[in-house]
């Protein structure tokens, strides 16, 4: 697994090979949970299960990856979990870099796996066959955005404002099936679709969709483009939500979205009144979505995309490149789009 | 499809889910004997059905069965693997005279100051190169073999039972005594029990022993191939193909040659193995695959390997057109055995008459009701005629006619034009209707 590698990138990196390495040296706790992990979700995907071996070392990688916790830019996902110079496992509320001192994060990274964690090295096991091109990637992306997905802080574009962004665009484009699910079903959209956020769809879209929809992700570079095709896909359905009277019938409506094109539903239902009649987007009431709503749409989502209009000359090439539909980001525009932007929180 | 008041009748000699479902979905009924509209055959009735001294057996018009009498001439291992050689031969040398004939006339041409005509073959109709590894058939060319196998000492190589199934009785060779196995086995016996004077025919071919791996493994896809016509061709391609992965990660270890874990991908082989998965069942989608290859490789390469397979399918017919017997009643659904080795090259391995029905996992086996539905649904409207320059997707479901030999019809042409130009235009509308069906951006959704 550990083959001949060059590399040329900065010193920062030296540490994902140290955690490739790390792999074959040391046993940590978390490896078996992780294991597991693999075993119930990639392994048995009808569409990743190919890559299992490699999704595996990618986890465990990043757990061993001690930098992954000053890297990811809205702070730890959560409470990091310590043992201390005699071994004991204790758990601090202290940031991590303090807890350094006196004990040891169990895992290293510093992040504590979750069911369902393992879904996120997934897509990059297509972009790349080997740990060493594939890791670096993976480290960063989750780093930049897919941390946020399950991190519970105050940090902007974290999982509690990605929710809560998610409902408000619900019930601002299908407010009658909002309520429908409040009221009469004493459920909500969020229930539904929370499992569709965390994972950044992976798992429920195809493999290609995630990797068109992570693209884009990295374009806009903002992870609020996950709850946003959320709520896409909510008020997409919302006539069938509206006609299920059972929670089955609507579990049914959520459980199988293999079908969805996300890029052309996230472009109609973002810049429907933009691109003008030909794209009308039909809110329930049948109606092509008023300037009023669009408004009120672009109202949420404008100071997630404005605060993103500092972008580099690389970025709006690769930007249009992206847009233009060209298939996966190359691993070039990745390096390009992932160079860090000032410091790191260190 | 039905029209009304139309009762058709069925008869097959499989009662598997998928074709009795669609049977009885479509509200046909069902007869055991000659009474039928559409007969999903085994290979072995069908021997019995065109058998000329059987006349009484003989099809009606409008009958329908779902193989060509010596469909064998390509489904057998050893007569396919010989008639593709005797195919290239003759392409080869068809070729080489159309080129030296298009060099004379381009320098006749430049020495009487003319433009250089253009007598070159559209790309799509050169045969490509080798796509069957090299075959010997043993006994019969044992001596051959032996001498192409010391001229490259460190190869290895595949032996395969020319009547059997399902990966039986398949073993690796890498050194000539191996072959042991296949000559002190012991003879098979007839119905009386008696030993048959011949070992059984093997064939065996040199083993591509770099394959592409995806996660480390090795795999080989399955591809369903519609043929309704063999003169003229028409040929449909599912894309529902699917990857078969072995379980264990792939080795070119001696000590893992008798591994079959490794090397060999028949599903009914993989399905013993500890690590097999009900789940997915080691079946992978072929867009997967190319979404893969895209990926890592890029667009170009996955496109050019969508085209090389369509390739290799549509020359592989055509190497047999010539000798199957093109009975207006038959169509066949064949399953064909591709692998791709490293350098995105794919081999033909096998060619199957009749691939299997059974179906191991939810996503197969509503991948193969709708092969079914489909097949049905193309096969009786081709035999009616009711298919002419149809384009329509819904009644191709997910077929795609990737080639079509019938002459289009022609409006005429305008008086005064130069009858060469004509031969040309005529000659690239004649070719095969190219519709890349594996390729992402086009088919394959």
């Amino acid at each position: 697994m550990i083959a001949d590698y060059t590399h040329h990138y900065s010193l920062r990196v030296l540490s994902a090979e140290e955690a490739a390495r790390g792999i074959c040296e040391w046993e940590w706790l978390t490896d078996d949970v992780l294991r597991l992990d693999v075993a119930e979700h990639c392994a048995n995907d009808v569409s990743y299960f190919p890559f299992d071996e490699l999704v595996e070392a990618l986890v465990l990688a990043l757990s061993r990856d001690c930098e992954v916790g000053q890297l990811c830019e809205s702070g730890l996902p959560q409470v990091p979990l310590v043992a201390d110079a005699a071994g004991a496992l204790a758990v601090q509320t202290s940031e991590l870099r303090e807890v350094r001192a006196g004990g040891q994060a169990m895992p290293p990274s510093g992040v504590v796996p979750f069911k369902g964690f393992s879904n996120y090295a997934c897509p990059f096991a297509f972009l790349a066959d080997r740990l060493e091109t594939a890791y670096p990637i993976f480290r960063s992306f989750y780093c930049r955005h897919l941390c946020r997905l399950h991190t519970i802080s105050d940090h902007p574009e974290t999982l509690l404002s990605l929710c809560a962004l998610f409902e408000q665009l619900v019930v601002s484009t299908a407010p009658r099936a909002a309520q429908h699910l409040q009221f009469v079903l004493d459920s909500s959209p969020l229930r539904y679709a929370f499992h569709w956020i965390v994972t950044g769809f992976v798992g429920s879209l195809p493999a290609e969709e995630v990797l068109q929809l992570w693209d884009r992700v990295l374009g806009f570079d903002s992870v609020a483009l996950v709850p946003i095709l959320a709520a896409a896909i909510v008020a997409l359905r919302s006539k069938l939500i509206l006609a299920a009277r059972r929670p089955e019938e609507v579990q049914l409506v959520f459980s199988d979205i293999s079908c969805v094109k996300a890029i052309p539903l996230l472009q109609s239902f973002l810049f429907a009144h933009e691109l003008g009649a030909d794209a009308n987007w039909r809110t329930e009431h049948g109606s092509v979505l008023s300037a009023a709503l669009a408004a009120k749409k672009a109202a949420l989502v404008a100071p997630i995309l404005e605060a993103k209009a500092s972008i580099g000359e690389h970025d709006v090439g690769a930007l249009s490149r992206l847009f233009r539909g060209e298939g996966p980001a190359s691993t070039d525009t990745v390096e390009i789009l992932l160079q860090p932007q000032g410091d790191c929180n260190a | 499809m039905r029209r009304e008041n139309e009762r058709i009748v069925y008869r097959t000699d499989f009662d598997k889910y998928v074709l009795i479902s669609n049977f009885e979905r479509l509200g046909w009924t069902r007869s055991t004997d000659e009474d039928f509209d559409i007969y999903w055959a085994s290979v072995h009735n069908v021997r019995g059905l065109f058998n000329p001294e059987v006349l009484s057996k003989r099809l009606r018009d409008g009958q329908v069965v779902n193989h060509f009498p010596n469909h064998y001439e390509l489904t057998r291992k050893d007569l396919m693997a010989r008639n593709i050689k005797r195919y290239r031969r003759e392409r080869e040398r068809q070729e080489q005279a159309e080129e030296s004939l298009s060099s004379f006339a381009s320098f006749a041409a430049r020495k009487k100051g003319q433009s250089e005509p253009n007598l070159s073959m559209p790309q799509v109709d050169r045969v490509p190169p080798e796509w069957v590894p090299a075959t010997y058939s043993l006994p019969n060319d044992y001596a051959i073999f032996v001498e192409e196998f010391r001229k490259s000492p460190n190869s290895t190589w595949i032996a395969k039972p020319t009547g059997k199934a399902q990966g039986r009785g398949i073993f690796l060779v890498s050194k000539l005594n191996q072959l042991k196995r296949w000559s002190n086995a012991p003879k098979e016996k007839n119905q009386q029990g008696q030993p048959l004077p011949f070992r059984e025919p093997y064939i065996i071919s040199r083993y591509i022993s770099n394959p592409l791996l995806v996660g480390g493994k090795k795999f080989d896809m399955r591809l369903y191939v519609l043929v309704t016509s063999y003169r003229p061709l028409k040929v449909f391609l599912y894309r529902g193909g699917f990857c078969r992965f072995c379980v264990e990660q792939y080795s070119t270890d001696v000590a893992e040659i008798d591994n079959i874990f490794v090397h060999l991908t028949n599903v009914a082989i993989q399905k013993q193995a500890e690590d097999y998965n009900e789940q997915h069942g080691g079946k992978w989608a072929i867009s997967d695959l190319m979404l893969f290859i895209e990926s890592t490789r890029g667009r170009a390469a996955s496109e050019k390997l969508a085209s090389d397979m369509e390739q290799i399918i549509v020359h592989t017919l055509k190497a047999v057109q010539g000798i199957i017997v093109n009975d207006k009643h038959c169509f066949e659904m064949y399953g064909f055995d591709v692998l791709i080795d490293k350098d995105l090259r794919p081999w033909l391995l096998e060619v199957n008459a009749s691939p299997s029905m059974t179906t191991t996992t939810e996503d197969d086996r509503l991948l193969k009701l709708r092969l079914i539905n489909d097949v049905l649904n193309i096969a009786i409207q081709e035999k009616r005629g009711q298919l002419e320059g149809c384009d329509d997707d819904l009644i191709l479901g997910d077929f795609a006619c990737i080639f079509d030999e019938k002459p289009k019809v022609n409006l005429g042409t305008r008086s005064g034009e130069d009858p060469r130009s004509e031969r040309n235009e005529r000659s690239s509308s004649r070719g095969p209707r190219r519709s890349n069906s594996f390729s992402r951006t086009g088919y394959w959704r």
